[in-house]
């Protein structure tokens, strides 16, 4: 089961997301949400407008998989990509990750990080990023 | 569909790192990948381009689902616009006259297939840079539609 | 586990095309992919090259369950032995010590980082030629173990 670092909490919970959402056949709609809570080892909830749910709905309805980049400046510093299932209670898109990988420019994109040890991921971390999360 | 000014001045080619973007595409049966591009460029004011250097399920997406959602990451303030339609990549060895959308690879392999010669690389802080640039071709996307993700009018149309 | 001559001299054919294999890796939920490769080479009687040109899946594969089966595919000429072990991909910019099963990708990159330049492809036909050589690392395979292929004796152990 994936499970999320102290530093891919703190950069979700201080910058948000990009959301991927898809059809079932494949029609992307991506939706941008300012900030989240990560709740656990691998719950990550958003806080949606309105006009968010309704954008996404119809989507996680018929296909709950999405996909999920740390907003910002996390694009470039929080070089992670989170692949999971989502569901909408209420305006709160709950979504248990369940892929995590790494997005860094280099030799290391696309390298599969939750199916490493724990230990292994914070060794990885702190071995190419000296930041802990967002500058506050 | 023609870009504003404004968006065609944010994702056009100025420095490196001025602007990241993110690529959303899709596998056929709906799971979706979501990609940073840190270089961009406009192409006849409707096409964005973008270096395929990296690029792994977002090519295994295009190769069974040519559709792609590019956002602005950073900075986007006041620049909140999804920018979705067809998105393919233009590898080099496709024949000059492959048409992809209405643009032939080889204008634009010509013109961007050496991205490093139209954007410098090192000048990217190092700890973000690629080690060795191996670029195979560009990313296309022509843009369809244009909605909003601010999110008080997330998916009001823009364009 | 050391390869024996007669292997060494199928999997890796100077000139006159080289020798072909498949490479058959797996996502993490046990979804196989079987491409074939042509730019094949041993490294220290114990190790398996093949040049990361246009890997996609493979590469996904490889991200996430580093694991790899090797077959000879052409020419064959009896040798129908399949070799599997832990498989990686070495690419330009990984940390200098980074190792995998006891050998460290600097040495094998500085060794096989430029094939075209080692082994140029002059000897392929025109027709499956790759257009242009863009090569972004090297596949790197322990062998483990090697067993048969051939109908009869299917998964005996050869080593």
């Amino acid at each position: 089961m994936a499970k999320l670092t102290p530093r891919m909490k703190n950069w979700l919970e201080g910058l948000g997301a990009h959301i991927g959402t898809a059809t079932k056949k494949g029609f992307p709609t991506t939706i941008v949400v300012e900030s989240a809570k990560v709740e656990g080892d691998n719950m990550v909830k958003f806080q949606l407008s309105n006009a968010q749910v309704e954008q996404i709905k119809q989507n996680i309805s018929e296909n709950p998989q999405v996909a999920i980049g740390p907003a910002g400046l996390g694009c470039i510093r929080a070089a992670y990509q989170f692949k999971g299932i989502a569901k909408l209670e209420g305006n709160i898109l709950e979504v248990e990750v369940r892929e995590i990988y790494c997005t860094k420019p280099g030799p290391e994109a696309a390298l599969r990080l939750d199916t490493l040890p724990y230990e292994n991921i914070i060794k990885f971390e702190s071995t190419r990023w000296r930041d802990t999360g967002p500058p506050k | 569909m023609k870009l504003t000014k404004e968006i065609i001045d944010a994702l056009k080619i100025k420095n490196p790192d001025d602007i990241v973007v993110y690529l959303t595409t899709s596998s056929i049966d709906g799971k979706c990948n979501i990609s940073p591009q840190l270089f961009t460029d406009v192409y006849m004011d409707e096409f964005i381009l973008m270096p395929d250097l990296f690029a792994v399920k977002t090519k295994i997406n295009f190769n069974e689902n040519r559709v792609g959602v590019v956002t602005i990451a950073h900075p986007a303030e006041r620049k909140t616009w999804a920018l979705r339609g067809p998105c393919g990549h233009i590898e080099w060895g496709l024949p000059d006259n492959y048409d992809f959308q209405g643009v032939k690879a080889g204008d634009i392999l010509k013109k961007w297939g050496d991205w490093s010669e139209k954007e410098s690389f090192p000048s990217l802080p190092e700890d973000v840079r690629p080690a060795v640039i191996a670029q195979r071709g560009v990313i296309v996307l022509k843009v369809a539609e244009c909605y909003s993700f601010s999110a008080e009018d997330s998916g009001r149309k823009v364009l | 586990m050391k390869l024996t001559d007669e292997m060494k001299d199928a999997l890796m054919i100077i000139g006159a095309g080289g020798a072909v294999v498949h490479l058959t890796t797996c996502s993490a939920d046990g979804k196989p992919n079987t491409v074939g490769e042509r730019f094949v080479a041993v490294w220290k009687d114990e190790y398996i090259l093949i040049a990361d040109m246009f890997a996609q899946k493979t590469k996904k594969n490889l991200m996430e369950n580093p694991i790899g089966v090797i077959t000879i595919a052409h020419p064959v000429k009896g040798r129908t032995w399949a070799f599997r072990g832990p498989t990686t991909i070495f690419q330009e910019g990984l940390p200098p010590d980074f190792e995998f099963q006891g050998a460290n990708a600097k040495d094998v990159l500085a060794e096989w980082g430029n094939w075209a330049e080692k082994e140029p492809p002059s000897e392929v036909p025109p027709d499956i030629r790759p257009p242009r050589l863009v090569q972004r690392g090297v596949i790197f395979m322990k062998v483990d173990e090697i067993y048969s292929y051939k109908a009869d004796e299917a998964g005996r152990k050869i080593l």
